[in-house]
């Protein structure tokens, strides 16, 4: 077993192995981080974050530092709060209006590092991006191809056709 | 390593240092240790292919149905990508009725996926907090039926049970209050009194009984009724005046007796057929959006309060020809009350009796919209308050207008029963024209059976 550790900091790397260094409360914004901090005790070491970059890994510790006093959410709560609305804190929308690469980014660093509010925060701006388009706005947002033959999206128009044109 | 190798052989009995390296664990996480880069060729999903599917999927749960559906028809991939989604899926599945209601009404933008499957599942109001459960033991818990959230507001997203909804609408039985109804519809006082609550089946509604109410509706014998008059409109159309469509029909009747009923057959279907491609061009054909702007009501044309029954129609108010299990005709006291005709959601006034939804017109069959009496296609045309409506329902103000709007009751007849369409019932006034046509038609049907 581990001894509980009374560490201050720790230091995180980034795949270009620059190590930037947090405080332990911050980086356990990260239930990776945390788990991988409990069950090793004290890491003196800096922790490689694979997957993620230093611009991508600072922004999220900007984030976790905005929210490090946040409480945290219990597991069998997040369907009751969580899912009941897609209002954004002003905050992280000012910190979410970067563009599409790095959003997706943070998105993947938020999956790859376990911080659920950072990646519900990032699925609904995605969502937000999408909300209220035509198809066509939705094409030219993502860079989408449409792939559907004439008979195909004619077959689909006439499928959802009592749903349009309100 | 050599000195920990070293130091096993030395001591086998020794425990493992605990102390692991990081740069060792890192590996073992399972994802791939380069950082996705984005792809800026356009494909299928263009640059959001870098997100997994899973989290593509959480991104679909906090759309509402209209972007959802607007996804469908954006790319295959994205057609794929939400048709697998798994709350989608169930919701399409179990509750068609109501996510068709979200999207015809505009009210699908208002809530997110996650959030309308979230309501949906929870059984209890969310006004009045009773708590309902499905499986109460019999012993601590009566068996509390009518705190059942039976309806869907709408607006809100929220399950309400039936006695919530009366009273925070504060209506009993209105739809909505003098002054909306002035604001919206731009109807005076007394006639909003009249104004029926509307249906909307919510929660896990059974697949065929979806079907029924939303497309086949009526009996058979109305249908054959409704087909046989239109046909015969058709015809007369056709055949430029009655005369001339009698001699038509005579002609069939002369040439041979023993081919008679089959040549009325053949020619039937040729006329059905020409009546088909007549009515899609345009006439008799309403749009799927149009056909949701009827309300399902009880229909009475001479109504009168009997003791212990309600109200009910005076016409079928007497001893009632019925077959009974063994087949035979025997007379049963009031058993009729009423027939089930459309109301039009937009007026409130108007409404057709019978059948008027043709089984024959299936939308399946015919992809241009719902075959329905040319009478509601008129009206759906003419009415500016069924014009106006759908302008409200495109542009109400959110939580404000649904709430009140939409009401759900199980049984049109419990409302009968209780007595809420009596206002409503002095409101209706006779369509003689209608009903002329229809006696001519029920000769023609009539005569065509000889």
């Amino acid at each position: 077993m581990a001894t509980p550790s009374t560490q201050a900091t720790v230091k995180l790397q980034s795949n270009d192995n620059v190590v930037i260094e947090v405080e332990r409360a911050i980086a356990e914004r990260s239930v990776l981080i945390k788990n991988m901090l409990e069950d090793c005790g004290e890491v003196t070491d800096a922790i490689p974050i694979s997957n993620v970059n230093e611009s991508i890994l600072r922004k999220v510790i900007e984030w976790c530092e905005h929210h490090k006093n946040d409480p945290v959410a219990a597991e069998n709560e997040n369907d009751d709060s969580r899912k009941k609305t897609t209002d954004i804190d002003e905050w992280d929308q000012k910190f979410m209006n970067v563009d599409q690469e790095m959003l997706f980014e943070i998105i993947l660093a938020a999956n790859f590092l376990d911080i659920k509010p950072l990646l519900d925060t990032g699925c609904k701006t995605v969502a937000n991006m999408i909300k209220g388009k035509s198809p066509e706005e939705i094409r030219k947002l993502f860079n989408i191809q449409n792939d559907f033959t004439p008979e195909e999206e004619e077959q689909i128009r006439r499928e959802n056709e009592w749903a349009e044109d309100r | 390593m050599a000195d920990l190798q070293l130091h096993h052989l030395i001591y086998p009995s020794t425990p493992q240092p605990t102390r692991l390296n990081l740069h060792h664990l890192a590996p073992n996480i399972p994802l791939s240790t380069t950082t996705p880069t984005p792809t800026h060729t356009t494909s299928s999903l263009g640059t959001l292919s870098i997100l997994p599917p899973e989290l593509l999927h959480q991104i679909l749960s906090n759309l509402p149905l209209s972007s959802l559906t607007t996804l469908l028809t954006t790319s295959s991939t994205l057609h794929t990508l939400v048709t697998s989604h798994p709350t989608y899926r169930l919701l399409t599945h179990h509750t068609p009725t109501l996510l068709r209601l979200l999207l015809t009404t505009g009210a699908s933008s208002l809530h997110p996926l996650s959030k309308l499957v979230y309501a949906l599942r929870d059984p209890t109001c969310r006004l009045c907090r009773r708590r309902y459960t499905l499986f109460p033991s019999s012993r601590t818990t009566p068996k509390p039926q009518r705190f059942f959230a039976s309806s869907f507001d709408i607006a809100q997203g929220i399950r309400v049970c039936v006695e919530c909804m009366d009273l925070s609408a504060g209506l009993d039985g209105g739809v909505v209050t003098a002054a909306q109804a002035e604001k919206w519809f731009g109807i005076g006082a007394v006639e909003a009194q009249t104004l029926p609550p509307l249906t909307l089946p919510s929660g896990l509604v059974d697949w065929d009984e979806v079907e029924r109410t939303e497309y086949g509706l009526t009996s058979d014998s109305a249908v054959t009724f409704y087909r046989v008059k239109d046909l015969r409109r058709h015809c007369l159309r056709k055949f430029g005046s009655r005369r001339r469509w009698e001699r038509e029909k005579a002609k069939l009747f002369l040439a041979d007796k023993k081919e008679k009923g089959e040549k009325m057959e053949v020619a039937f279907q040729r006329w059905e057929r020409e009546y088909v491609r007549h009515c899609c061009e345009g006439v008799g054909v309403m749009t799927a959006q149009a056909a949701l702007f009827w309300v399902e009501v009880p229909v009475i044309d001479r109504a009168v309060l009997r003791e212990g029954r309600g109200v009910v129609d005076a016409e079928l108010d007497g001893p009632v020809q019925v077959m009974d299990e063994v087949g035979f005709r025997r007379l049963v006291e009031g058993r009729l009350r009423h027939t089930v005709g459309y109301g039009c959601k937009g007026c409130f006034a108007t409404r057709f009796t019978r059948g008027v939804w043709p089984r024959f017109a299936r939308r399946v069959v015919y992809r241009e919209g719902y075959f329905t009496h040319h009478e509601m296609v008129r009206h759906v045309e003419a009415c500016h308050f069924a014009k106006r409506l759908k302008e409200v329902v495109r542009w109400h103000p959110r939580r404000e207008f649904w709430r009140e709007f939409l009401k759900e009751t199980v049984d049109p007849m419990e409302s009968l029963r209780e007595g809420r369409y009596g206002s409503y019932l002095e409101g209706y006034v006779e369509d003689d024209e209608q009903d002329d046509e229809m006696d001519v038609g029920m000769g023609f049907w009539s005569d065509s059976e000889d």
